[in-house]
């Protein structure tokens, strides 16, 4: 059921997992539901975690413990678009470390970016690399593709 | 030069659609096994025959794999394919699903058959949302044309497949742990035995294969074994996706005949990047033993001659380092990785790689100790074979090896507390490319 909590899409989203994995396995849901609910809402809130438990009929620690552990998930709102570095070997050797902190020295509070790190990404032979959104992965390779990168995250409004 | 035959055969073109891959005698494969009604054991005998060997990095025979599932009484048996590439240094699943997706789904229906499965599930990593969307279309056209799910091909067959995305993590690409992250649990390995086979997804025979593994299937079925064989070189059978990265001009995937020597891969990445010649190659990701540049001469890039080199093929993830790279900073890039991505669940691994990371972080600090590297030694073989999943050795021996063959780096940074290689090169090896 609809709730205020979760939309109607994101219900049907759900349930459409359940032909996935056997019926007596509901858990098995969990980590994909988790991701529907963090693309519709931004972020996991306790009271999601709540409701998914119940709504899939399980105890709340069988979604806490998915939410806590895999890295994917997020339990604060986001207000800035998050670029991770990658820290992988292969990048790494191809001037990650030197990329990050012009990346760092250039990032200005318009671009409302926050820079982290992530693992390998599997994108080695495009190194240096990082991962935009933790989906999106753009090979910087030079410093004016990094430049170029940071153009695109000033809103129109502030470069007009 | 034999080149994308098999897995990569769409690679400047991806067939991307139902259509493209048709076109190509895509799918012919499945339709002439379930139309000719060819045995399961037929199609098992083919992949004993062309010895083809668990391609994420274990080289654990194929065919043996699922001959052990087999033995288990008949009920309930999954198959799950492991497309969790995060391995460092490797890039070569990402690329078959964005490039192939049907080959991968074709291959696991041919799995499937011969394994007497109903059930697929495809894991795909998290970060690889690109793939995971390509895979999702590619499922939909496949069941709108009845290669996949009820009645498939109008036979009395039904196969299904689900594609599951991932949550994040490096662990979760142990087979174990990823049937644990199936059923909707924290990623951590299990205690085998039981294995898989007999003890697997949801307690059933379970068959968990590479991505690279199950997309060899269609075109060893469709052109046969000896075609397969043919491919490889001297004694090695068959083909092999090698991702080449690091100190190389040009790093690139390339899908080569196994048993190919390891310089003409070097060439075909267009060489050393600069003037400096070749110093270390982790020859298969970074859990493999590193193998210093003299002992790479003439050695060919299948698992007897990596063996004897002192390493193994792993994922066929090249990283190549010239003569200028800090072995030192080298080893504590990889050593951070290992730290952040244990599972916690055993004590040598979640303590010992925060250990290992304290000790390397302090010697590049310039405060290291006399004796920090036969402590670090002491606690790479503390970890090792102690551990219940294969992270223990993923991480003692790419830190053994490098302390091994090159001891004398470790030691000047101790006693001098900056880097052999910065004081000697003006640099470290860890440019970037600034054009």
């Amino acid at each position: 059921m609809p709730s205020d909590l979760f939309s109607q899409q994101l219900i049907e989203r759900i349930e459409k997992l359940r032909g996935f994995f056997p019926l007596d396995h509901p858990r098995s849901m969990v980590m994909m539901a988790l991701r529907y609910i963090q693309e519709e809402q931004g972020y996991i809130t306790p009271e999601s975690v709540v409701y998914l438990a119940d709504y899939l009929g399980i105890p709340c620690i069988h979604v806490q413990e998915i939410v806590s552990f895999y890295s994917v998930y997020r339990t604060e709102p986001q207000y800035t678009t998050c670029v991770k570095v990658c820290q992988g070997l292969p990048c790494a050797l191809r001037g990650a470390s030197a990329l990050s902190d012009y990346m760092r020295s250039r990032i200005r509070p318009e671009h409302a970016l926050s820079l982290g790190i992530t693992e390998c990404q599997a994108a080695c032979t495009q190194a240096p690399v990082v991962l935009v959104q933790d989906t999106n992965i753009v090979p910087l390779g030079t410093m004016q593709a990094v430049d170029d990168f940071l153009l695109r995250f000033v809103s129109d409004e502030i470069s007009s | 030069m034999i080149e994308h035959t098999v897995c990569l055969r769409f690679r400047d073109n991806p067939a991307l659609h139902i259509q493209d891959y048709i076109q190509a005698d895509g799918y012919k494969a499945l339709t002439s096994i379930i139309q000719e009604g060819i045995t399961p054991e037929a199609i098992i005998a083919m992949v004993d025959d062309v010895g083809l060997a668990g391609r994420g990095g274990a080289w654990f025979g194929t065919a043996k794999k699922w001959r052990f599932m087999q033995e288990n009484p008949s009920g309930r048996k999954y198959l799950v394919v492991n497309s969790e590439e995060s391995e460092p240094g490797t890039c070569k699943d990402t690329v078959i699903l964005r490039t192939n997706p049907h080959q991968v789904i074709e291959g696991m229906m041919i799995a499937a058959y011969a394994l007497g499965v109903d059930v697929v599930y495809h894991y795909i990593r998290s970060e690889n949302k690109q793939a995971y969307d390509i895979m999702e279309d590619a499922r939909a056209e496949a069941y709108a044309a009845k290669y996949v799910g009820e009645h498939m091909l109008g036979s009395s067959h039904t196969i299904h497949m689900y594609n599951i995305h991932g949550a994040g993590g490096y662990i979760s690409g142990e087979e174990t742990a990823l049937l644990e992250s199936i059923e909707g649990k924290r990623p951590m390995p299990r205690r085998k035995p039981p294995f898989p086979g007999q003890y697997g997804l949801y307690g059933c025979p379970t068959v968990v294969n590479n991505t690279e593994t199950i997309a060899s299937l269609p075109m060893i079925v469709y052109k046969g074994t000896q075609w397969y064989k043919s491919l490889g070189l001297h004694d090695a059978s068959g083909v092999k996706i090698f991702s080449v990265s690091g100190h190389v001009a040009q790093p690139g995937v390339f899908e080569l005949p196994l048993g190919m020597p390891f310089e003409e891969i070097l060439q075909l990445a267009g060489g050393m990047r600069s003037n400096y010649p070749l110093k270390a190659v982790i020859p298969g990701g970074s859990s493999m033993k590193i193998i210093p540049a003299h002992k790479m001469h003439g050695v060919t890039m299948d698992t007897e001659s990596i063996k004897a080199a002192g390493s193994l093929l792993g994922t066929g993830g090249i990283i190549v380092m010239d003569q200028t790279t800090c072995m030192v900073r080298a080893l504590s890039v990889m050593m951070d990785f290992y730290h952040r991505e244990s599972c916690g669940q055993c004590t040598p691994c979640r303590e010992g790689s925060g250990w290992i990371v304290a000790l390397i972080e302090r010697i590049i600090r310039g405060q290291g100790r006399q004796g920090d590297v036969d402590q670090l030694i002491a606690i790479g073989k503390g970890i090792e074979g102690r551990t219940i999943c294969a992270f223990g050795e993923a991480m003692a021996w790419p830190l053994l090896s490098t302390i091994l063959h090159f001891r004398e780096e470790f030691d000047y940074f101790v006693t001098h507390g900056v880097s052999l290689m910065a004081k000697t090169y003006g640099q470290d090896g860890f440019m970037w490319d600034v054009v």
